[in-house]
């Protein structure tokens, strides 16, 4: 048998140095495309004239077509047209596309917790006195979020493991680093069994912090 | 509008789609007055309490709280926050809010619509957990609170707000029986702080015990009014007799 341990642990270090990367992408992609996704949902949930229409056709393209033709668009395409993204590095490109796809995901599921937030406390809200947005952001909002959780989490693993295409862009994430390895020492299942077990580990502690999450958020229920 | 006049209405009318709710009410309301709206289901009751608060856009008519007009004709969108605030409205369901803790429900408005400062709106809250009873049960959220308890909370949430005139639509009607005495009781403190007000209710001896005056509604019109004794207790009109199941 052809495995050598030693190569698949002497990985390790390599993907640590490389982990930022991919830690930094999927955090920052993350935050933004939950943003994104609240403002599409609240936008979709009250209904706004235009904008309806126009984030509907953002959520069908960017969940309708594959994230590495949009990656590819982005980095490789949109320059043609917009000089201004000439100079855009694979880092933004992907934290870009990673972002815009996976807010289209997050709309969808957020759009849906905000309906579910029974309409009688926004009603309570306006007798009160408060604006819409003071409503959306004090009550609905953070109750709808609350019953997303786990949606939520659920995109952002997918978004994760996603970022690894971000190697096709040139960005040395983990997956990369691990591309090259392979190729150099021909040690393919050793190094690309690293780069799986570390994408696992951290998907594990993904679902840790949904844990923590959904016990905070769920005091009151 | 006369002096003493809190609240008037003028030839309200509410439509939903085809179906005429409110055909034209004329109503007012005096400064401590205490009003209570009687009648069938689907007479139009609620939905003359939720015009007034302006959960409900009228089709037709006007309003006139404490000097503040909301036409239907020229009705003005940013008017309609101001005007939201001269009223407070106590709901069938409470709806209270579920992410928010007891004393959060009735300092919430204070802190975000009546800009008071966090610690005084605190003071201020704990002060009308106390006077509803419930001391001690500020940090529950709502969950945790049985109805009676959170409608208390809803009408605490209402008195907070120290605003002109109290709505409150049908207050104990999602209560079990033996809790509805609790929030009667917490009703009866509005009462005797002459707060004006007009309550939607089912109960009959409740109303006749603490109105100055009754309404009675059928069909989207006010039908007749008077004392409680008028209407509750010698009611000349035959459909009121028969609603109150009286034998005529």
């Amino acid at each position: 048998m052809d495995f050598k341990i030693e190569a698949m642990i002497g990985l390790f270090p390599i993907l640590f140095k490389a982990l930022g990367i991919t830690l930094k992408i999927t955090f920052i992609s993350t935050v933004l495309s939950v943003l994104l996704g609240i403002l599409i949902a609240v936008i979709r949930f009250f209904k706004v004239k235009v904008l309806y229409q126009v984030t509907g056709l953002f959520v069908s393209f960017f969940r309708g077509t594959p994230l590495l033709v949009q990656l590819f668009l982005i980095y490789y395409g949109l320059p043609q047209i917009f000089p201004i993204f000439i100079n855009m590095s694979a880092f933004v490109a992907t934290v870009l596309g990673l972002s815009l796809h996976f807010s289209a995901y997050m709309a969808e599921t957020i759009r849906g917790a905000l309906s579910s937030v029974d309409k009688g406390q926004i009603e309570a809200g306006y007798s009160v006195g408060m604006n819409t947005i003071q409503v959306m952001v004090r009550i609905v909002i953070p109750q709808g979020i609350r019953v997303a959780i786990p949606s939520i989490v659920n995109i952002s693993i997918d978004l994760l493991k996603s970022s690894s295409l971000a190697f096709t862009l040139g960005l040395a994430d983990i997956m990369a680093k691990t591309q090259l390895e392979a190729a150099s020492s021909y040690r393919f299942l050793e190094s690309y069994l690293a780069v799986a077990l570390v994408y696992w580990i951290l998907v594990i502690l993904l679902e840790r912090v949904q844990k923590i999450l959904e016990i905070k958020l769920n005091r009151g229920y | 509008m006369n002096k003493t006049d809190i609240l008037e209405v003028k030839e309200l009318h509410k439509s939903f789609g085809d179906v005429e709710v409110l055909k034209g009410i004329d109503f007012s309301l005096k400064k401590g007055e205490i009003v209570s709206i009687i009648g069938p289901s689907g007479s139009g009751k609620s939905t003359f309490l939720r015009c007034l608060n302006y959960l409900e856009k009228p089709t037709k008519g006007s309003i006139v709280i404490d000097n503040l007009k909301q036409d239907a004709k020229n009705h003005k969108k940013r008017d309609v926050i101001n005007f939201r605030q001269k009223t407070s409205m106590v709901f069938q369901n409470y709806n209270l809010f579920k992410n928010k803790t007891a004393l959060e429900n009735i300092t919430e408005a204070l802190i975000i619509v009546k800009k008071i400062d966090k610690r005084s709106a605190d003071k201020k809250g704990k002060g009308i957990m106390k006077k509803i009873g419930l001391e001690g049960k500020e940090n529950f959220y709502p969950s945790e609170l049985s109805g009676g308890q959170q409608q208390r909370i809803g009408i605490g949430r209402a008195m907070a707000l120290e605003n002109k005139v109290i709505l409150l639509d049908e207050p104990t009607s999602a209560l079990d029986p033996e809790l509805v005495g609790e929030v009667l009781d917490i009703i009866r403190l509005l009462v005797s702080e002459h707060i004006s007000m007009i309550i939607v209710t089912h109960e009959m001896k409740f109303a006749r015990e603490v109105s100055d005056r009754i309404i009675f509604m059928e069909d989207g019109i006010i039908v007749d009014e008077g004392t409680p004794n008028e209407i509750l207790v010698s009611p000349k009109n035959k459909r009121i007799k028969s609603f109150l199941g009286k034998r005529s």
